[in-house]
């Protein structure tokens, strides 16, 4: 390389210069929350390997402000991060064809949306249900 | 001459002989509706201050030489019009993530290196002899690669990718979309040649999909999808080379 | 040129994306399930009670169910974790996939050990 004094610029605080990247973020904060509820499920079994007693003391934890406080802040991050991961998922599969045409992303990107509905509509009548 | 607006540019300047860090200049420029940001750039060294230094050639967002930050956004000065941001002002600045050379031209170098490193060219494993004709393509076997062809080579990803600002060992966008270009057109052999980069922590490893790269593309080439793509070529190799005797890099 | 080091990057991404798919399908009603609709008293009681949780886990394809929803949501935001420190700045390198691919690995079995005690 030649003896250029050029100028490099700081990365300091780049995610808060650009729309896009303070979305960016906000995705990838979606983790923490999404985490925190993996931690709840788990806590969840394990009150449930310890029996009646224990289970129940973990569903008064549920009905307990706190918890649904929390958990109305891990529900807008799973549907947050949910929206993004349909959005972006066409760039991170191989092409899917069909009949040699190529599907279109907007496709695959709504058909995610409507299996995500269905999802959530079947788990609600099992659960509900019976 | 009924729209004669100006409009306040405001530019980043600095001289490698006697500046410590670039600091704006605020230029008054008129404009109508056909004036790009680089024309008025140019009106800028014309007319206010023949030292200011920036990179151009074609004007019609062809050659991708003239690419800088408008108001924080990457963009070709030549496909930006400045009426789009009147009655506001511009900030025009030299492309993120670059060392400025001077004022708004940044030094290409590092990119031109990773340009050459994913070997942009079709490799066969034996050249045909002209007498036997040309490498023939299906218009599908065309279309696979396609978009990822249509790369200008413009920088402008670059500039949106934060990971290749973080740390500028990522081969990045441009890079990646054009090795993609090669490894999924039908008349190439070199993908075995290609793939250790691929499969690199300098490969595709070093993108978080932020997915910038692909909105701010003047060519619809979506670097980001070609980036992404890889990530499960790589993963393939990865898991399929306990398989295959060759190590996969052909699969 | 300098010869390339093959990451083992696939392995953690190929976690983090079966995790995001699972995630982003199923953490939306599940979390909407659990988290909200029984505590409201949009659901009774009873639907997710010790009873019918015991049942859930005693079947293979809801013990399965839950052990892929958990394990595979924690190797997923780990993975988004330990990248999100990188982003801001913060360099932990090897120590930082040791702390959260550990903790995903930890979870995992946990999950799995919690399970088959739930089960008998």
């Amino acid at each position: 390389m030649t003896a250029r004094n050029t100028y490099v610029r700081p990365m300091t605080g780049w995610y808060r210069r650009n729309p896009h990247f303070v979305a960016y973020m906000l995705r990838e904060l979606t983790a923490v929350f999404l985490a925190a509820y993996a931690g709840m499920l788990l806590a969840g079994v394990i009150a449930l390997s310890r029996g009646p007693e224990a289970y129940a003391a973990f569903q008064e934890f549920l009905a307990s402000p706190l918890s649904v406080g929390l958990h109305v802040l891990i529900f807008i991050a799973a549907v947050y991060n949910a929206y993004t991961w349909f959005r972006i998922s066409p760039k991170a599969m191989p092409p899917i064809k069909l009949a040699g045409k190529r599907v279109p992303d907007r496709v695959i990107v709504v058909s995610q949306f409507a299996g995500c509905a269905g999802v959530f509509i079947v788990m609600l009548l099992l659960a509900g249900g019976l | 001459m009924p729209d004669r607006r100006e409009i306040d540019i405001e530019v980043m300047r600095y001289n490698p002989e006697t500046d410590s860090e670039p600091h704006m200049q605020t230029f008054r420029v008129p404009f109508d509706e056909d004036t790009s940001v680089l024309m008025g750039l140019q009106y800028i060294k014309d007319h206010l201050d023949g030292s200011l230094t920036f990179r151009w050639s074609c004007r019609m967002a062809v050659c991708g030489s003239c690419g800088k930050m408008v108001n924080g956004v990457p963009k070709l000065s030549c496909k930006a019009f400045l009426r789009a941001y009147y009655p506001g002002k511009l900030r025009i600045e030299p492309l993120e993530h670059f060392p400025i050379v001077r004022d708004l031209a940044v030094d290409q170098t590092d990119f031109l290196e990773k340009l050459e490193a994913v070997k942009p060219w079709i490799i066969r494993k034996e050249e045909k002899p002209l007498s036997e004709g040309t490498y023939l393509q299906t218009p599908e076997e065309m279309a696979d690669y396609q978009q990822f062809s249509s790369c200008i080579n413009c920088l402008l990803c670059y500039s949106a990718c934060p990971q290749y600002g973080l740390d500028n060992a990522f081969t990045g966008p441009a890079a990646l979309s054009l090795l993609h270009r090669y490894n999924a057109d039908s008349r190439d052999e070199g993908k075995s040649e290609r793939m250790p980069l691929v499969n690199s922590e300098e490969g595709v490893w070093g993108c978080t999909l932020v997915g910038y790269c692909s909105e701010v593309c003047p060519k619809q080439v979506d670097p980001a999808a070609a980036v992404n793509r890889n990530k499960v070529n790589s993963t393939m190799d990865y898991f399929l080379r306990f398989l295959t005797p060759r190590g996969g890099v052909d699969s | 040129m300098k010869r390339m080091k093959r990451s083992n990057e696939p392995i953690f991404w190929s976690l983090f994306g079966a995790g995001g798919v699972v995630a982003s399908m199923v953490a939306p009603a599940l979390v909407f399930i659990t988290g909200l609709a029984l505590p409201l008293g949009l659901l009774a009681p009873e639907a997710l009670g010790y009873e019918r949780m015991r049942a859930l886990v005693g079947s293979l394809p809801g013990a399965l169910l839950l052990f892929v929803v958990i394990s595979l949501t924690l190797w997923h935001t780990m993975h988004r974790i330990n990248h999100s420190l990188h982003d801001v700045g913060i360099n932990a390198g090897l120590a930082g996939k040791v702390v959260f691919y550990g903790l995903a690995f930890v979870g995992t079995v946990a999950t799995a050990y919690f399970l088959f005690v739930a089960r008998r």
